[in-house]
């Protein structure tokens, strides 16, 4: 039996826990809205997981969200109503789906990672001849090292960072005072001895399932290495952590109360443990935890010292950045965002300390600490803020400079530098065979249904006996997401259908509650004078919402059109002196406009902050 | 005397417009302030104790673990892959962590590895570190 509705209540099934929750996959399909969602978007949720397939650069990006967040980015900050198609299934079946889309994400990043360890390895080789043929080093070339950007450059700092001396001292007293030197010399002749491969294979052909296994190759084991010997370095030195390694500010957020303070000893000495033990560790890349693991050391014990908690900047080098400008647009928002991330800080905070003291709560901690205080750090200096919409990891990366090269070595440089170079080519042309996006054939539709034919191992006959019937995304007009959903409803075995709201809908619907239909209608029609919010700073120019109203839509969209070509040509005045951004904001409003003249709406509006108890708006526990 | 700029910007901007068009886009990061403050994360607990934060970089491990043990392979590759699994979550000693360990047995388990197969393949793993592989060993026994 279908039943179709809009439910606000529906929301909470989301919410609930996936272990009590029956088996079930649930189609999401996010009605389109401007910014790059013209289309709109499809995701299937499996309990509190969320995958979907992303354009990014090019490539279709395999991501799996908490569902929550999903729902939150999509229905709240882009105001975009999501229909859901629930599917019932078996346990197997849901079981079978989930770890095909595991499979495929981690088959996705291992293809990624491995591309990125041959841009790595061409690059050294191209520093490594550029040494044998005794040019010059440029400022800053070597091989970064993740974790070594935390720590005083060698010899720039008299003074010592107390735990690592404290560590250095027990690695003395367990393995001897010469271990640390003793163990360097060893990696550096490692390091001397290692040579390119140059003749290395061209690489498998990728299959969207397996798995590339983690580079071992030359630029790997020198990275490797080069790691080894700069975290002994750090240790044989004690070397204190840059001045801006460190997030240090008075915020009383960052207050740490006995029980933290407890806790945070405790992990201070399992951190020290562990990292003796990293010495002898039989992971190859045992020399960039090690540095990270020491940075991480030095910072727990700044905070004991400080009774206040004390986090490496997590922030990479080249890190997005949010407009001073936009920020400086709303102000009457940043109290309460400022609110919000201080009271996740406390939160992290109390659950660090409840959390036996674990390196994941630890991450969690920083990431959240990072991000409050960068943005009180863009507010107070009425500066950009540094974003990242992936987990503040700390490594900021050093580069090692140590490269003898003799100087017979350009030859087989020259063959290996080519060998690496035409395997990256390979590589990168294998990745957009397989995850290129193409508007028609190749998108989140496509490989959607294509992932979930495959944990049927591509067989209509298997996923028809499982979901009901089968839909394959490449065919007919299945690629557009609106038909794909409602192909759907019509194939598999959908036991219940609902739309959780978008944010401005359920908004609306509440205050026709309260204050009547006709009043409402009137004054929400416009950005200029509604309540609801909705105009967002990514949004085009627009006097109307079309989404709510259906009959007066063309006229509204008339209206839109002539504003969006009153901001066209005010943008081709400026575009000498803004670069075209009025010019393309008016561009997108007009475009945006015409679908209204025929009774379509595509533009929602969108909102800049949306707080979490937002989310009990919609139904959703926040 | 301004037309030469501003056509090469009109013909960027239609050029934009047309990926407008585009569905399955990136959702925008660098010009929403509440996505760039919120963590890529439900805060409510580490890995430890095994609460929902830690959900997916858990299977991710299984499914690694599962992939390592059914195809076979090579054990330095095994850990460098996972380090970069557990780098992207935060966790620099992998080794230490005790959820990993677990996942890494249950991964095994995944793969429909015999316990004598695992536990040899788990002492390799984790040489000279008995009491990671026992932990690992429990996972594999207690499955998902």
């Amino acid at each position: 039996m279908r039943r179709y509705r809009l439910a606000w209540a529906a929301c909470a099934l989301l919410a609930s826990s996936t272990a009590s929750a029956a088996p079930a996959l649930e189609f999401l399909h996010v009605e389109a809205n401007e910014g790059g969602s013209s289309g709109g978007h499809v995701a299937l949720r499996i309990g509190d997981a969320t995958y979907h397939f992303q354009n990014e650069a090019g490539l279709l990006r395999l991501a799996r969200e908490d569902s929550l967040r999903f729902v939150h980015d999509y229905a709240l900050l882009e105001n975009r109503p999501i229909h859901v198609r629930r599917i019932d299934v078996s346990p197997e079946t849901e079981q079978r789906v989930r770890e095909r889309f595991e499979a495929r994400l981690g088959a996705q990043r291992s293809h990624l990672d491995a591309l990125a360890a041959l841009r790595a390895e061409r690059e050294l080789l191209a520093l490594l001849l550029r040494r044998a043929r005794g040019e010059a080093p440029r400022a800053g070339e070597g091989i970064p090292i993740s974790g070594a950007g935390y720590f005083a450059p060698a010899g720039a700092s008299a003074v010592e960072e107390p735990a690592l001396a404290a560590l250095r001292a027990r690695v003395a007293r367990e393995r001897g005072a010469s271990f640390l030197d003793a163990r360097a010399k060893a990696l550096r002749a490692a390091l001397r001895r290692l040579e390119p491969e140059p003749d290395a294979e061209p690489g498998p052909r990728l299959d969207a399932d397996t798995p590339l296994p983690a580079s071992d190759g030359f630029g790997a084991r020198a990275a490797d290495l080069a790691a080894g010997i700069l975290a002994l370095g750090v240790l044989a030195d004690a070397r204190p952590l840059r001045g801006d390694a460190v997030w240090r500010s008075d915020d009383a957020a960052l207050a740490l109360d006995p029980p933290a303070r407890d806790t945070l000893r405790a992990f201070g000495d399992r951190l020290a443990d562990s990292l003796g033990r990293l010495l002898d560790a039989s992971r190859p890349d045992w020399g960039t935890a090690l540095l990270v693991g020491m940075a991480r050391l030095a910072t727990v014990e700044a905070s004991l010292r400080d009774g206040r908690l004390r986090v490496l900047d997590a922030f990479p080098e080249r890190a997005e950045a949010l407009d001073a400008e936009l920020l400086a647009r709303r102000p009457e928002l940043l109290p309460e965002v400022v609110g919000e991330t201080r009271a996740r800080l406390r939160l992290a905070l109390a659950e660090f300390a409840g959390s036996g003291s674990s390196q994941a709560a630890w991450s969690d901690l920083e990431d959240v600490a990072n991000r409050h205080l960068e943005l009180v750090r863009a507010l107070e200096a009425r500066s950009a803020m540094r974003v990242q919409r992936a987990r503040l990891v700390p490594l900021r990366p050093a580069p090692f400079a140590e490269l003898a090269v003799p100087p017979d070595a350009e030859p087989p440089l020259a063959r290996a530098l080519a060998s690496v170079s035409a395997r990256e080519r390979r590589l990168a042309s294998e990745l957009s065979r397989l995850h290129g996006y193409e508007l028609l054939t190749h998108n989140c539709v496509s490989e959607l249904f294509a992932t979930l034919a495959a944990a049927f191992d591509d067989d209509p006959e298997l996923a028809s006996a499982a979901l009901g019937g089968f839909v394959d995304g490449r065919r007919g007009l299945d690629f557009i997401p609106f038909v794909s959903a409602a192909s759907v409803s019509q194939r598999y075995r959908v036991a219940e259908g609902f739309t959780i709201p978008s944010l401005r809908q359920a908004r609306l619907v509440a205050m026709r509650e309260r204050e009547g239909a006709l009043r409402v209608a009137l004054r929400e029609a416009s950005p200029w004078t509604a309540r609801s919010g909705g105009q967002g700073a990514r949004d085009s120019f627009f006097l109307f919402f079309t989404d709510a109203s259906v009959w007066p839509r063309p006229l509204f969209g008339a209206l839109n059109l002539a504003a969006g070509a009153g901001e066209t040509a005010l943008g081709l005045l400026r575009a000498p002196f803004d670069r075209g951004r009025t010019l393309l904001h008016g561009l997108e409003g007009t475009l945006m406009s015409l679908p209204e003249l025929a009774f379509v709406n595509l533009r929602k509006g969108s909102y800049d902050w949306v707080p979490e108890s937002a989310r009990r708006e919609i139904g959703l526990a926040p | 005397m301004h037309a030469r700029p501003v056509r090469p910007i009109a013909c960027l901007a239609l050029a934009a417009l047309l990926a407008e068009l585009a569905a399955c886009s990136l959702s925008y990061s660098s010009e929403s302030i509440s996505k760039s403050v919120s963590s890529p994360f439900k805060s409510s607990s580490g890995s430890s104790s095994g609460g929902k934060a830690d959900a997916a970089y858990l299977d991710e491990v299984r499914s690694f673990a599962a992939g390592f043990g059914s195809s076979g392979g090579d054990a330095t590759a095994f850990r460098r892959g996972l380090g970069s699994i557990a780098e992207r979550r935060g966790i620099h000693d992998w080794e230490d962590d005790d959820a990993t360990c677990r996942a890494i047995g249950q991964g095994l388990k995944r793969a429909g590895l015999a316990q004598e197969k695992a536990q040899a393949l788990l002492g390799e793993l984790f040489a000279g570190r008995s009491d990671r592989a026992a932990l690992a060993i429990k996972g594999f026994d207690a499955g998902e």
